[in-house]
């Protein structure tokens, strides 16, 4: 380190750090988090060149276990990247404090080209935490760990017949030996990001393993929609790897801008990726994580947005505004997010959602589509997607989730209700004209299963002794063909007993 | 909106909106707006007025 003042702001940080290696004891996440909260510091201090590598050498010193078999690269060194903001400052705090998010080449120039990673929402844990440096013997335990459960995940494969997801992304055409590698590297650091998130957000239980499962299928998806694009090997990575960070920050706290903290993950991991991307790589990649938080619009807009805004008091007007812009993503937009007056910033600024980034035009657009493209496909168009959703309605669930009928969840559409149907129509207005065949295939398919459940469900009510099956109205099955009496407990237990059946049911269905 | 003035079909839009909110909280784990003695009580109101006009608020 270069000799500075006992009152230079590299002074204060070494004594700091100094303080924090004595008092973080032994445990590992705090260790990392203190790692991570020095490194933001630094970046705050607006540290560069000899100080900040003089600096980043005192940490490994300071925190050799944190550091343990790091390896040593220009691209993988920190630092502070101008123009690229990070969120620790609470909702309606300041905006625009920085973070530690890669190399000081291609990190800094992305950063540079990158105006709109901003938010004043909090992420729900600090990146250092949730991705901490991993030594080689690490990466490679948990790049094993990710390809035998990726081993595990029946799908189809491009040609129709059954595979396994890993066997699905191997044998995608194009993608070359040392991409394989990369993505694996990748996810895989996710896969533990997920696991540490789970560690230190413990509610609601197993969110973050549900964040999991949807990015498993999620791959899935995106490799059919790079297809459906016809996107070159290098865009194709990039769609895996944007689809993979879109939701590797997303806690309930975070919820409205989770796409900003995601983007700002994929800076933090990617720059420390070997072998580096391109600066324009990984600006695709960031830029198509901004964008891909627009489906389903309406609910986004009417409900989400309308919901954390009223929450806050703004004008009425205001809200209805914002509700009506953000529903329409391709329309009112200007360099690829949504153009707002001043009284709208306002409000938004109030909840911690400084821009709204939207689809625009340029070298990632073909990216960024087909990552809404997988989302889209994963959430309404595939029977998983809607078993997810049939186990929130019924029996033990909000009033204004308790429908007479299973099938009321599923495909109604009945103007009165929210269903998997309805939320399918209202994604399916982001979805590109490229993957709108498979997302239109995708919901034949979900409603052939859907009959195909109702079915299997008639026959394991037949199998059941008939003092376990309680007479609906008419005569018929409560919740299944007889309107569900939510003020029967015999009919409710028995309607909890079919609706989880019918989850089971549609879980099947996904890799049938 | 749960009054008697409103249009069956303003009333079955500002049901499926309530519902629709219920559901992304579900599933996104957020704040549930819809999570209030106020908004169940809309519900209760919205339902009542549309059964007094012969309307089934599930019917299609």
């Amino acid at each position: 380190m270069a000799a500075v003042s006992a009152h230079s702001p590299v002074a204060a940080l070494e004594a700091r750090a100094i303080a924090l290696a004595r008092s973080a004891g032994t445990g590992t996440v705090e260790r990392q988090t203190a790692v991570a909260e020095l490194e933001g510091a630094a970046a705050t201090e607006g540290l560069t060149g000899p100080d900040l590598q003089g600096f980043q050498h005192r940490l490994r010193q300071l925190f050799p276990d944190v550091f343990a078999d790091t390896p040593r690269h220009p691209h993988t060194s920190s630092s502070a990247v101008p123009g690229v903001a990070a969120s620790f400052g609470g909702v309606g705090g300041a905006v625009g404090k920085q973070f530690t998010v890669g190399s000081s080449d291609v990190g800094a120039v992305v950063g540079g080209r990158l105006g709109a990673l901003l938010s004043s929402t909090p992420p729900p844990a600090p990146l250092g935490v949730l991705f901490p440096p991993q030594g080689s013997a690490k990466a490679a335990a948990s790049r094993q760990a990710l390809m035998t459960d990726l081993a595990g995940v029946p799908v189809r494969g491009a040609d129709g017949t059954s595979t396994t997801l890993l066997d699905k992304l191997q044998r995608h055409p194009g993608l070359s030996s040392t991409q394989h590698r990369r993505i694996l590297d990748v996810i895989a650091t996710i896969k533990t990001g997920y696991d540490n998130a789970e560690a230190a957000l413990p509610k609601p239980p197993g969110y973050q393993q549900v964040n999991w499962k949807h990015t498993r299928l999620e791959l899935d998806r995106v490799l059919d929609v790079a297809i459906a694009h016809g996107l070159s090997p290098t865009d194709t990575e990039s769609a895996i790897l944007a689809s993979a960070f879109s939701d590797s920050v997303k806690a309930p706290s975070n919820f409205i801008a989770h796409n900003v903290h995601g983007a700002q993950a994929a800076l933090h991991v990617l720059s420390r990726s070997m072998p580096a991307l391109s600066a324009d790589q990984l600006e695709d990649v960031t830029r198509a994580i901004l964008e891909h938080q627009v489906g389903p619009p309406s609910f986004m807009g009417q409900v989400a947005m309308r919901g954390i805004l009223k929450a806050k008091g703004a004008d009425t007007a205001v809200v209805d505004s914002i509700a009506a812009k953000i529903s329409r993503p391709f329309d009112h937009q200007h360099d690829g997010a949504v153009v707002f007056s001043a009284d709208e910033h306002r409000a938004l600024a109030e909840v911690g959602v400084p821009a709204w980034t939207v689809p625009g035009t340029g070298r990632h657009q073909a990216i960024a589509r087909a990552v809404i493209d997988a989302d889209s496909l994963v959430n309404y168009a595939c029977p998983d997607g809607w078993a997810k959703l049939a186990a929130l309605h019924g029996p033990d669930q909000p009033v204004f989730l308790q429908e007479p009928l299973l099938r009321h969840a599923l495909t109604s559409l009945a103007p009165g209700h929210a269903s998997a149907r309805k939320s399918f129509d209202d994604a399916r207005a982001v979805v590109s004209d490229a993957a709108r065949p498979l997302y239109d295939r995708g919901l034949a398919r979900t409603e052939a299963a859907v009959a195909r459940v109702e079915q299997a469900l008639q026959r394991w009510v037949a199998a059941l002794p008939t003092t376990e099956v309680p007479v609906g109205a008419g005569g018929g099955v409560p919740y299944l063909s007889a309107p569900l009496n939510y003020g029967d407990a015999v009919e409710v237990a028995f309607a909890r007993r079919l609706r989880d059946e019918a989850v089971r049911l549609l879980r099947a269905e996904e890799h049938q | 909106m749960s009054g008697t003035e409103a249009s069956t079909d303003d009333l079955l839009a500002r049901r499926g909106a309530l519902c629709a909110a219920a559901q992304l909280a579900a599933l996104e784990g957020i704040v549930d707006v819809t999570d209030s003695d106020e908004a169940r009580a809309e519900l209760g109101a919205i339902d009542e007025t549309l059964r007094a006009r012969g309307v089934d608020p599930h019917g299609d």
